[in-house]
């Protein structure tokens, strides 16, 4: 992995939210309060689990830093850069894949380079190389549908790896594949994780994944505040068995278990006359 | 009940090519049953498709039908056919990727089209004549106007649907306004654009005859059907409607097909449109 030349980072505050509030329009009357006041910092490196129950703001919150989305009030900074919109410093990895479908394998991961302006020879090498990293290099001319599942999300991760980000967004990325597949990627993203400077933020509503991945747990709770933070010290790597994961897991679920599942909020307007 | 249901599938090429042999002896069947009644009942001549056929011959050999041979007219009516459809595809597809990624502009635009599709293609021909008078401009004009609407509808509705993740995907590599409309937009929303366009080529070529009836300038097959009526030369005018179809079936199953096999089916999209 190339290191970011991005200058000195701010190592406590990489990503920083600070009394972040979005709410969504609610079937034209009224809005869904999605993620009220949220304040919290997330360190440069760290591997950031994000847990809660569905309709929590997980999801919400992730796009927030990709600047898919705009808070509504407060403010979210990456190395102390206020987030004005999309773009390659902040590399999301969906719950579908979203490879480009008329694009192949090579030319889905090319895609972001070509962008930054590289020649299309040097494009061609660096996702090469991120493709054979990621063990795909043998799929690299095919297209998105001819590839399984887990090759595809494979591809979706040499893709945002191949646009050297500083920060890795990962929306329940693994929760459309069968186990196996699973347990699998979980471990060549806890590798990449390890070689790599890139702060990671991974969204999960599983109490395994999170265990098994995380740094840091942050849950969230009701309207989208932080309900629980978790600082996760298990040595790498880890074993799915162990004793302290266990613990860790049942910690987990009993947290979870206090907090409402699938929140909604809404506040109606009053009819209009 | 393994015997009821088909589970072999499609049936095999060459029980296919036996199908659409049999379809098309069927059509020319009823065609000439129709052209042996009307002789029968009315006396007159009904031309089938043995004297069509014929007559098709003779025209391909280099007769002339009014004042052209029928390579020049039918020459010049896929010129027509091709600028009209050119300009519909150009406003159609442009209007519906701005009113696709323009809320403000779909909602006070979006009715254009909707009403254009109400409007028959013959209905056109008042207002062509008062826009350019008779010619060549006139035909153009019908042809792009019945064929923008299905156009930027199917267009709209293509670019509506794109996946929002597949334009954050882009927007998070980087992708500029034009990147995000060429590279993104257009590819996804291509499915939905080529029916409109296998539409808007087809009501394009409808119009393109009937206009050419009317508003035409002395070449065309639509001019040819009409001239040849007048000089009772049935034969003749039939043989320019199987052209017509003909251009209409060579068009659909290699133009259209072909292009879908390139894209759609190569990029598997159909099955991960939804």
């Amino acid at each position: 992995m190339e290191p970011c030349s991005l200058g000195p980072v701010n190592h406590d505050r990489m990503i920083s939210f600070d009394s972040v509030t979005k709410a969504f329009p609610h079937n034209g009357s009224g809005t869904t309060t999605v993620l009220r006041n949220l304040s919290f910092d997330v360190r440069q490196g760290d591997f950031t689990c994000i847990l809660g129950p569905s309709g929590c703001g997980k999801s919400t919150l992730l796009n927030l830093v990709a600047g898919f989305l705009k808070p509504d009030t407060g403010s979210i900074t990456i190395d102390r850069k206020p987030v004005q919109g999309p773009g390659p410093d902040r590399a999301m990895v969906f719950q579908d894949p979203t490879l480009f479908p008329w694009l192949t394998v090579l030319q889905n991961i090319m895609f972001g380079l070509r962008r930054k302006g590289l020649d299309k020879a040097e494009c061609r090498r660096q996702a090469m190389h991120y493709l054979e990293f990621t063990g795909l290099g043998h799929a690299a001319a095919q297209y998105p549908y001819a590839l399984s599942g887990g090759m595809r999300q494979r591809a979706a991760i040499a893709r945002v790896l191949a646009l050297h980000p500083m920060v890795l967004l990962m929306d329940e990325p693994f929760s459309a594949l069968d186990a196996n597949t699973r347990e699998h990627l979980q471990e060549e993203l806890q590798n990449i994780h390890s070689a790599g400077k890139e702060t990671f933020m991974y969204v999960t509503h599983s109490v395994s994944e999170a265990a098994y991945l995380a740094d840091r747990i942050i849950i969230l709770g009701d309207r989208g505040t932080v309900a629980h933070d978790i600082e996760v010290t298990i040595k790498r790597p880890r074993k799915r068995s162990s004793t302290e994961l266990l613990e860790l897991k049942t910690l987990l679920r009993s947290h979870l278990a206090h907090l409402p599942c699938c929140m909604t909020h809404t506040t109606r307007k009053p009819a209009q006359p | 009940m393994p015997g009821i249901l088909n589970i072999s599938g499609t049936p095999s090429a060459r029980k296919k090519t036996v199908m659409s042999v049999a379809s098309i002896a069927l059509i020319l069947l009823l065609w000439h049953a129709v052209s042996a009644v009307v002789y029968l009942q009315r006396g007159v001549e009904f031309p089938g498709p043995v004297s069509t056929l014929l007559r098709l011959v003779e025209l391909i050999q280099g007769h002339e039908l009014s004042g052209s041979t029928i390579m020049e007219h039918t020459r010049a009516s896929i010129q027509r056919w091709f600028t009209g459809i050119t300009i519909a595809a150009a406003l159609g597809i442009g209007w519906g990727v701005i009113a696709g990624r323009s809320p403000v502009i779909e909602s006070l635009a979006s009715r254009i089209p909707q009403l254009l599709l109400l409007i028959p293609g013959l209905a056109w021909i008042p207002v062509a004549l008062l826009l350019f008078g008779i010619g060549e401009l006139s035909t153009i004009f019908m042809i792009s106007v019945s064929a923008f609407a299905p156009i930027a509808v199917n267009t709209l509705s293509g670019i509506k649907h794109v996946d929002i993740n597949l334009v954050r995907a882009a927007q998070m590599m980087g992708a500029g306004t034009s990147t995000l409309f060429f590279n993104v937009l257009l590819p996804a929303a291509l499915p939905a654009l080529l029916t409109g366009m296998r539409i808007g080529i087809g009501t394009g070529w409808r119009v393109l005859v009937a206009a050419e009836m009317i508003v035409g300038t002395g070449t065309g097959l639509g001019y040819s059907i009409i001239q040849a009526r007048w000089t009772l030369d049935y034969a003749s005018s039939f043989a320019c409607i199987a052209i017509i179809c003909l251009i209409g079936l060579l068009v659909e199953h290699t133009l259209l097909k072909q292009l879908e096999k390139r894209t759609i089916e190569r990029w598997n999209l159909a099955a991960s449109d939804q």
